[in-house]
């Protein structure tokens, strides 16, 4: 009976590790994380919209337009630049953990446009060495890992409006 | 004799903890899982004030979910799966909701099916968006969720689960609910309120 008892404690202990083992692994092992789902159709340096009914993602909102982007600043500073238009747009910033390290809103939009410029803290510290404290004219940005993920969402405010949406946002970059 | 014993005990312990191990990781990485999440009425949200600093639960949970959460300053999801008296939603009944909409810029009200897929109709609606909605007197917003057709707002839904998502785009709130000083505030979202289910419909 004793013995019994010991067993069951020892599956207990090793119900814990399990755990705790899987809840750490999960992120990587998963295979079908977001950051995984976005990545397999987001283009490198270039981005891709997408509709509602389109994006890899699950639950999309329908009135979300989203493009996406993959960028590697090993090959140097990437600059993207994002159209507004009428209604709702954030340009946001992912690390391969799916874990969103920034956000910029149409409301710190100028000239009818976001602009940032992405760098690893390396390459930041090069340009403020060579030109001093930045300037107020571009937004830097420092990515926490070289890779990552760019997501713009745009809201459709009308469905008649879902062209205009879709269309105003081709000429967006990130090279 | 002893060593069967021993085997026995030893496959006994290894299938306990796999399954409790499993068991427990599959629950706290779902949505009964409230650690970290807000609940106002039927409506759960799960902000994150500092997605850097997340600690393993959110992340595990970010990850099983295979989204890309809105960031901090971007905005906030509110999921419901129950209507306010606590019973699942169903296609088969009408509901209302009814509410001053909280402060946001913008706010998207969306119906998904039981696969988590938008809601799948003739009239090609699956949600609203605050410019698109009807609104009445002192700008309170009223949309029916009903398999038949309803005057006002009406979102389309065929029988079976359901849930709804009200997304609050640049919102206050989706920055201020997720640091301390934001704790225990309350925001003004809408109550599900069942209004009657055709024959057959759940009871």
């Amino acid at each position: 009976m004793i013995r019994w008892l010991l067993w069951t404690l020892a599956g207990l202990l090793i119900g814990v590790v399990v755990h705790l083992a899987t809840i750490v692994t999960l992120p990587r092992l998963s295979g079908q994380t977001g950051f995984q789902r976005a990545s397999a159709i987001a283009p490198l340096g270039r981005f891709v919209i997408l509709t509602a009914d389109k994006t890899p993602l699950p639950l999309p909102d329908p009135a979300i337009v989203t493009a996406f982007c993959r960028y590697d600043l090993t090959g140097g500073p990437v600059h993207v630049r994002v159209p507004l238009n009428a209604g709702f747009l954030s340009v946001s910033f992912y690390t391969p953990a799916g874990l969103n390290f920034y956000t910029l809103t149409d409301r710190a939009g100028a000239n009818g446009a976001l602009e940032m410029t992405l760098f690893t803290l390396a390459q930041l510290a090069e340009i403020r060495a060579k030109q001093g404290p930045d300037l107020p004219v571009a937004l830097r940005l420092q990515a926490p890992e070289p890779t990552g993920l760019i997501v713009v969402r745009a809201l459709v405010p009308e469905p008649t409006q879902q062209v205009d949406v879709e269309r105003g946002l081709e000429p967006a970059s990130c090279r | 004799m002893k060593g069967f014993s021993a085997i026995l005990g030893l496959v006994y312990a290894l299938a306990l903890g796999g399954a409790l191990g499993l068991g427990l990781t599959w629950w706290a990485t779902g949505a009964d899982f409230q650690l970290g999440a807000l609940r106002f009425g039927p409506w759960t949200a799960w902000p994150l004030a500092d997605p850097l600093g997340a600690d393993r639960y959110s992340r595990a949970r970010i990850a099983r979910s295979g989204d890309l959460p809105l960031g901090p300053g971007e905005g906030l999801a509110f999921t419901a799966w129950e209507d306010s008296a606590g019973r699942a939603l169903d296609g088969t009944c009408r509901y209302r909701l009814s509410a001053m909409l909280p402060q946001a810029r913008w706010w998207t009200l969306s119906l998904y099916d039981r696969s988590d897929r938008l809601a799948r109709n003739p009239s090609n609606r699956a949600g609203f968006t605050s410019a698109s909605v009807l609104r009445g007197e002192e700008g309170r917003v009223t949309v029916t969720v009903a398999p038949d057709s309803q005057p006002g707002n009406w979102l389309p839904s065929s029988p079976g689960p359901m849930s709804l998502i009200l997304r609050l785009y640049d919102s206050p709130i989706s920055t201020g609910l997720a640091t301390e000083f934001g704790a225990g505030r309350s925001i003004a979202v809408p109550a599900i309120e069942r209004l009657d289910c055709v024959a057959g419909g759940p009871p």
